[in-house]
């Protein structure tokens, strides 16, 4: 499939279906160098998930009400997200949000405020308590992707944008 | 897709700036479109998303031989016995050929059909979306690191 004992050429022709580890380089084609590198990404990206839910745990949160406070805390606006852009940054639909906010607010972590301009609106607050766990999450995942980061160096080496890379025009189809 | 922040948007050397949370928070929300979009792609291709990532996992995988369903469960992060799952339901759906390990008799190999070969063909721009997501983001990456071991943690 990846050079080895394989001829190929012998493996472009043959159309056997006894045969069917083959490698048809077709030009436009992700080589194999690519896959082999989407694969680590991938892989390095499960094993940093899981690790930050288990950090998530231990901290006593689950892994969605930190991507929530993150989301809160990471909000450009300092007034505070709105539960729709909230929905929008963690990808839920809003009835989930709504949940995963109500059992956030109900474990201390964040609060609900009215807008001051307009009191329709809700924005979210960390509280004291959500803005010290997820300062220490925090600390804890940057210095994580510091060790991380010469790991997965090479993932990168000789990927040059202009060069293998087109840029992307549409979704696949 | 969103595109990576500059550099300068991460801060102070003591306290977790502003700029850092935004900068998790950001990336975060960029690799969950990615992956959503990456996810959308798979099933607009006949495959589900846990398919299409089992799909790359056997055609990236490193060692120069096909992998093995040890293999297959360590790259996926998957429990054995749900990888073995995956593997029977792609092997239902013509994705997946099993053959004997040549070096262990008892061990199996995994490899693509031509239909997964097709299918992973079909998926091309995807995947070269995804390494150009990983391009972009790499300054953004790097930038993490240094400043958290100023800090000392």
């Amino acid at each position: 499939m990846r050079g080895g004992p394989t001829e190929p050429t012998t493996m472009v022709r043959n159309r056997e279906p006894n045969v069917p580890c083959h490698d048809v380089g077709m030009p436009g084609s992700v080589s194999d160098d690519e896959y082999q590198r989407l694969l680590r990404f991938r892989t390095g990206l499960r094993r940093f998930e899981r690790w930050s839910e288990q950090q998530a745990e231990a901290a006593g949160l689950t892994s969605a009400q930190h991507q929530l406070l993150l989301a809160v805390r990471g909000h450009p606006d300092r007034r505070g997200p709105t539960i729709g852009e909230i929905a929008e940054y963690l990808m839920l639909r809003h009835h989930s949000t709504v949940e995963l906010i109500d059992r956030a607010e109900a474990a201390g972590l964040v609060r609900r405020t009215p807008d001051t301009a307009d009191r329709r609106v809700v924005r979210l607050r960390a509280t004291p308590h959500g803005n010290a766990v997820l300062r220490r999450l925090t600390r804890a995942h940057l210095a994580q992707l510091t060790r991380l980061a010469p790991v997965y160096e090479g993932l990168w080496a000789g990927l040059e944008p202009t060069k293998h890379l087109p840029p992307a025009r549409r979704r696949d189809a | 897709m969103s595109r990576p922040p500059s550099a300068s948007r991460l801060g102070g050397a003591n306290a977790l700036s502003a700029g850092e949370y935004e900068l998790l928070a950001h990336w975060r929300h960029a690799l969950r479109v990615r992956l959503r979009l990456s996810e959308d792609a798979a099933r607009a291709a006949a495959l589900t998303p846990a398919q299409h990532q089992l799909l790359v996992a056997v055609k990236g995988h490193p060692t120069g031989r096909a992998p093995s369903v040890s293999d297959l469960a360590d790259t996926l992060q998957l429990r054995l016995h749900s990888t073995l799952e995956l593997i029977k339901r792609a092997e239902a759906a013509g994705l997946l050929a099993r053959r004997a390990d040549p070096s262990d008799a008892r061990r199996h190999l995994l490899c693509l059909t031509p239909l997964a070969e097709r299918r992973l063909r079909q998926l091309s721009r995807t995947h070269r979306d995804e390494l150009a997501w990983l391009v972009a983001w790499r300054r953004a990456a790097g930038r993490i690191g240094p400043d958290a071991r100023r800090r000392g943690d």
